[in-house]
């Protein structure tokens, strides 16, 4: 399933938060995690993983430092600053407190029932 | 889609025009000729396949971007398509899933462009200065209102009523012992002066002398009151005097000061506003006396002429204890017209006085020039200003405050002297708008208290040493930088305003006490003359007996300078350059100018050094016989 585009501007920075509060990551690793780890709800390519990158950067969420990998080539890896810290502990406090929201709506099914 | 690489530019990378054009600006000012600005090198060293190259180098291109940070992204694409590669994914794969180049361009250049430094900067800086700017213009607003509400809700308190100090010393003078209303009434007797006139030119013999002769003898009995009150011991003046009222229309002396009516009322009559009548009364008595005084010596009267010459010498007394400046410098002049019939007296008719009477007047003259009577009186000075800063400065109980809304009405009768305010209302609402910043500026009315009793003290301390003693005048050269300081001229308004420089009115005291003294050894010279048939060779033979002590030279502290030349006396002071050039008036000019050029006073320090200046000072100042007034 496809997530809308405005739905996705909201959750994609919360996603790659998260992914990188696990430990650095680069560019391809972080599509691949969010392809394979949400079933490609979450999948994005490289038009929107790399702005988005970029973005966090610029808010000094996250930092990029170019470094040698295994492989011997220079790659750019990110990882999570103090300040994304914050900001993904804000943004699951708020997802957590839409969904059950939406719970209460019903927009979002409770667990156990049919939706 | 091919799976070939790109084939390398052709242009040699080791040109010297290709390094340039390839190194960034930081490194060529390191000294280093990197060349890592070749986006198409990098691209076609990558090692992807051409598709995957050319989609990195065409996306790069597009972002518009500075070339380093094109350089960065395109490492980063590079990088991600090797991850892709190496991870297995086919180039078409990873081309497909790219996206559309323009789309992904165009969000590039915005995510990046919000990480660049200077963007940043330039935000942060903005922020905190538009913060900082309101917090200043927040302060500035509340301390506006605080001041506001600070001045116009305070008020002055008057504690001295000093025209009733003045008037209370006055009217506790026995009536029969005030010269003041005798005076008064020899002025309302006077018939008009001949025409306008220069009064230094009236003398026996000058052109108009014989109109001044009648004028004289018109006005006998304005003469006959003014020697009334000249015997009396004191002046006894009464500040806004009723009685005054028919005078001032008479002297065409206007109220100068005019305070508006609304302020009088509510504060008290003020100092600030009073008129000094005396002044302009007595300088006129005492110059039909000195006419009268060179009328009796020439009628050979020696009775009126000492009368005369006692009169004038008892006016300079009277004014001497009055406590104003102004009333000093009134004196100086009236002691100077004393000294010219005295000149006419030794010149024309020397055997008119018998020796005690030319002692007499002599102990006179030199009374008035040695006993502290002329010289500067701060008393009245001190009192206007204090006068001044009680009605404009509000008061916290603890003689401390701030300007008040009647600085403003008080500063504009003050500024437009003699003319009507100026102030419109639009102006007057301004300046009351103004006012709280202007008082938050100012320094309060402790602070300027004590600054004018400082410059004060400072003043009196440098002017009241013997002139010889004098050499610079620090306090004045302060309120000078004070005038020419920005910062100075809003703290000290007031201060600046109202306080006089009086180191003019502290010489030309000296002037007339050297003048005076001279007065006096020419009269002792002339008793001596009388008893031995000649002058002395030196003035040491006159003390005690026809003089106390010989007068100093206040230009070097020595005694006076005396000489005979044809058999007559000269007395001099070395003058401004305080070198003794023998008697000599400086070369080059009239007598009179080179005269007073010589006793014009210069500080030590501004003493010329080259010889041609020097020359151009050489020369003393001659006291007697007289050249000119000096005081007019």
């Amino acid at each position: 399933m496809r997530i809308e585009k405005e739905l996705m501007r909201g959750a994609g920075p919360a996603a790659v938060l998260k992914l990188l509060s696990r430990g650095e990551m680069y560019g391809y690793e972080l599509v691949e995690a969010l392809s394979k780890r949400t079933d490609g709800v979450l999948a994005m390519g490289q038009s929107t993983l790399y702005p988005l990158l970029y973005n966090l950067e610029a808010k000094r969420l996250i930092e990029g430092i170019w470094r040698e990998a295994d492989s011997g080539r220079q790659r750019k890896y990110y990882r999570l600053t103090k300040k994304g810290k914050g900001e993904l502990a804000k943004s699951a406090k708020q997802w957590t407190s839409l969904v059950e929201t939406m719970k209460s709506l019903g927009v979002v099914p409770e667990p156990g029932t049919a939706g | 889609m091919s799976a070939e690489a790109l084939p390398p530019p052709t242009n040699s990378p080791d040109s010297l025009f290709y390094k340039l054009g390839n190194t960034p600006l930081r490194d060529l000012l390191r000294g280093r000729l990197t060349a890592r600005l070749d986006l198409r090198r990098l691209v076609a060293n990558s090692g992807l396949p051409r598709s995957l190259a050319q989609l990195v180098e065409e996306t790069v291109r597009r972002t518009r971007l500075w070339r380093l940070e094109k350089l960065d992204v395109a490492a980063e694409l590079i990088s991600h398509f090797k991850d892709g590669l190496e991870a297995g994914d086919s180039h078409e794969q990873l081309a497909n899933s790219f996206g559309d180049i323009a789309l992904v361009a165009k969000l590039i250049r915005r995510a990046r462009k919000r990480q660049r430094l200077l963007n940043r900067v330039v935000a942060t800086s903005l922020r905190r200065g538009a913060q900082a700017l309101t917090v200043v213009f927040t302060l500035l607003i509340v301390t506006y209102f605080v001041m506001a509400v600070r001045v116009f809700t305070g008020a002055p308190r008057v504690s001295r009523d000093y025209v009733q100090e003045f008037n209370a010393a006055a009217r506790a003078i026995p009536p029969e012992h005030r010269a003041w209303p005798v005076y008064r009434q020899g002025f309302l007797a006077l018939a008009p002066w001949p025409a306008p006139f220069i009064f230094k030119d009236i003398a026996p013999d000058r052109p108009g002398w014989d109109e001044y002769v009648q004028f004289a003898k018109k006005n006998s009995l304005a003469i006959d009151l003014f020697h009334s009150a000249a015997r009396m011991p004191q002046l006894g003046t009464v500040l806004f005097d009723p009685d005054d009222a028919e005078l001032l229309k008479r002297a065409g002396v206007s109220n100068s000061i005019v305070i508006p009516s609304g302020l009088t009322d509510r504060i008290a009559p003020t100092i600030i506003s009073a008129v000094f009548p005396e002044y302009s009364v007595l300088r006129t008595a005492s110059q039909l006396l000195t006419i009268d005084a060179y009328l009796a010596v020439k009628n050979g009267n020696s009775k009126r002429t000492v009368e005369d010459l006692d009169s004038l010498l008892q006016i300079a007394e009277q004014l001497s204890h009055c406590h104003y400046v102004i009333a000093g410098l009134v004196a100086a002049t009236v002691c100077s017209h004393a000294c010219r019939p005295v000149a006419f007296l030794l010149e024309k008719n020397p055997k008119l006085l018998d020796e005690n009477q030319l002692l007499e007047l002599s102990r006179r003259f030199y009374g008035i020039a040695n006993n502290d009577r002329l010289k500067v009186d701060r008393t009245g000075v001190r009192a206007f200003f204090d006068d001044f800063v009680q009605r404009t400065f509000t008061d916290n109980g603890e003689g401390d405050g701030i300007l008040a809304p009647t600085y403003l009405s008080f500063m504009n009768a003050i500024e437009y002297v003699g003319q009507s305010p100026a102030d419109t209302r639009l102006q007057s609402v301004m300046h009351r708008l103004v006012l709280p910043t202007y008082s938050f500026m100012h320094a309060g009315k402790r602070v300027t208290l004590a600054k004018f009793d400082d410059l004060m003290r400072r003043m009196a301390a440098e002017q009241e040493r013997p002139l010889w003693q004098q050499t610079d005048t620090d306090a004045e050269d302060e309120l000078e930088r004070l005038h020419g300081n920005p910062i100075a001229q809003w703290r000290y308004t007031v201060l600046l305003r109202l306080t006089p420089t009086l180191s003019r009115a502290s010489f030309l005291f000296n002037v007339a006490a050297q003048e005076a003294d001279a007065c006096a050894v020419a009269l002792a010279l002339e008793a001596w003359f009388r008893r031995h048939g000649a002058y002395p060779s030196s003035l040491d033979g006159l003390v005690p007996e026809f003089i106390p002590t010989i007068p100093p030279d206040r230009y070097d502290g020595k005694p006076i300078k005396y000489k005979l030349v044809d058999g007559k006396p000269l007395l001099y002071s070395v003058g401004a350059n305080r070198q003794d050039d023998g008697g000599t008036l400086i070369n080059g000019m009239p007598p009179d100018k080179a005269n007073q050029r010589a006793r014009e006073w210069i500080a030590p320090k501004w003493l010329p050094t080259s010889t041609s200046e020097q020359t151009k000072l050489r020369g003393d100042w001659i006291l007697w016989p007289p050249i000119e007034s000096g005081i007019k």
